[in-house]
């Protein structure tokens, strides 16, 4: 984890601060990392989190009577020590899908699958959850190889034959997002 | 959406196969600059400087960027708190404010995003703690439209207060595990001021003394923050008859080794 020091404590620490602000410094202001104003730096590479995963999940066809699966791949590239949760934080969803009006992006929240998707990463030694609006931790993991970590996802949503099917210009949605977040 | 990309998929046949099969439509970002740790001064500013980046192959993205209050589940992860229910005076979530509030970024683009803030002269004792939450708008627009969070922990020792790192066990029970053998379940408070990383262990003995079975919890990777409580769940490696009573006795220690608490049940006539 990083430490603090002078910033004119040490020749290196100042060459590295300038290799920073020419390398990655996107507005021309401090390198990431850095807390200035007590005249302070960070002299280590900064803490990072990247997390990627398919952008969209298109023409999913749901059946009744089954679980209905899609997987994807979730991709985590950390510093250091990180998890990873799901949730789903929209209150007219709440990890059910729900009716949805193509045309004008609206919800129908009288209309729900009766039961919430399910995501589950636990072929990577991770957990399986019930979405909701609460993040669960799906997986972690120390700090990552170059290159990061693909964790295999899987969507399972149990559709039931009195789940109501939906005509053209609708259909189920909701939104499920992913978060990351090193631990300390 | 759907059902157009079914029927494009099939006119374009094997290109579409491969573009899928190369996985090009993905999304996400990275931040660096993505927790803070550090010592301030009553009436000191700070700054601290984080960058948001999109990949080549990433996907557009419209994000926001809020200092919130900073929850902690059980199992030690970070979730958002709002505003009415971070009343805790170990909250740094006021006197601190992310800029640019709202940004887009193209791929292979980045952004930087400034934390800074005054603490406050009369900030008190301890530690002070909150959230940098940096979501972005869904992607998609799927059966399943893709969101994503990165939060930021922020950590800030008042230098030069006391700080307590104190806590005590409030709930200690022992059942057997899903898979068989025995788990000790354990609940730890945080009551200090400060933040700490801690560890915990239990042994179960008979009434006699000897030891049934024991079983201890690796040093915690995320720090538990003031007023936060941290579940553990201990394999209990060991056998025994317990059906003539048994003793689960917990102790928990901080990094160093220190302990601070320790607990005892009686289990009479076996498990409950």
């Amino acid at each position: 984890m990083n430490q603090k020091s002078s910033i004119t404590s040490s020749a290196l620490g100042i060459l590295f601060l300038l290799a920073l602000l020419l390398a990655t410094s996107p507005s021309g202001g401090q390198a990431p990392g850095q807390l200035c104003g007590s005249a302070t730096v960070w002299d280590e590479e900064p803490d990072f989190i990247r997390i990627t995963a398919p952008a969209d999940v298109e023409g999913w066809t749901l059946a009744p009577g089954v679980v209905n699966l899609r997987s994807g791949t979730l991709k985590v590239d950390a510093s250091a020590p990180w998890r990873a949760t799901a949730k789903d934080a929209d209150l007219r969803t709440s990890g059910r899908l729900t009716k949805y009006d193509d045309g004008t992006g609206t919800y129908d929240t009288g209309v729900k699958l009766n039961s919430p998707l399910v995501i589950s990463a636990s072929s990577e030694g991770g957990d399986e959850v019930t979405l909701s609006p609460v993040g669960q931790e799906i997986i972690s993991g120390v700090a990552t190889p170059e290159g990061g970590r693909d964790v295999r996802i899987e969507f399972k949503q149990l559709v039931g034959w009195n789940d109501l099917g939906l005509e053209s210009g609708s259909s189920y949605r909701l939104v499920v997002t992913f978060a990351g977040s090193l631990t300390g | 959406m759907g059902l157009k990309l079914n029927l494009l998929a099939r006119a374009l046949g094997v290109a579409v196969l491969l573009s899928s099969a190369l996985g090009a439509d993905s999304a996400g970002f990275g931040v660096s600059g993505a927790i803070l740790k550090a010592e301030a001064l009553p009436g000191e500013e700070i700054r601290h400087q984080m960058v948001v980046t999109v990949a080549e192959e990433g996907s557009p993205l419209e994000l926001a960027a809020e200092v919130v209050g900073f929850g902690q589940a059980l199992d030690g992860g970070p979730f958002r708190l709002e505003p009415e229910d971070d009343a805790c005076p170990h909250s740094a979530r006021e006197f601190l404010r992310a800029s640019p509030e709202r940004f887009h970024i193209e791929p292979g683009s980045s952004e930087g995003l400034l934390l800074e803030g005054e603490i406050p002269s009369d900030v008190g004792a301890g530690g002070r703690y909150a959230l940098v939450e940096i979501r972005t708008l869904p992607v998609g627009d799927g059966p399943l439209g893709i969101a994503f969070a990165v939060y930021v922990p922020i950590y800030l020792t008042i230098s030069g207060t006391e700080l307590v790192e104190a806590g005590e066990i409030t709930a200690l029970e022992v059942e057997e595990g899903p898979s068989g053998g025995l788990v000790a379940s354990l609940t730890f408070k945080n009551t200090g001021n400060h933040h700490y990383r801690l560890r915990a262990g239990a042994v179960l003995r008979d009434e006699g003394g000897t030891i049934l079975a024991a079983g201890e919890a690796p040093l915690e990777e995320a720090s538990i923050i003031p007023t936060a409580s941290r579940l553990f769940e201990i394999r209990l490696d060991g056998a025994g008859d317990l059906s003539k009573g048994a003793f689960l006795e917990a102790r928990v220690t901080s990094e160093d080794g220190r302990a601070l608490d320790e607990d005892e049940v009686a289990l009479s006539g076996g498990l409950p």
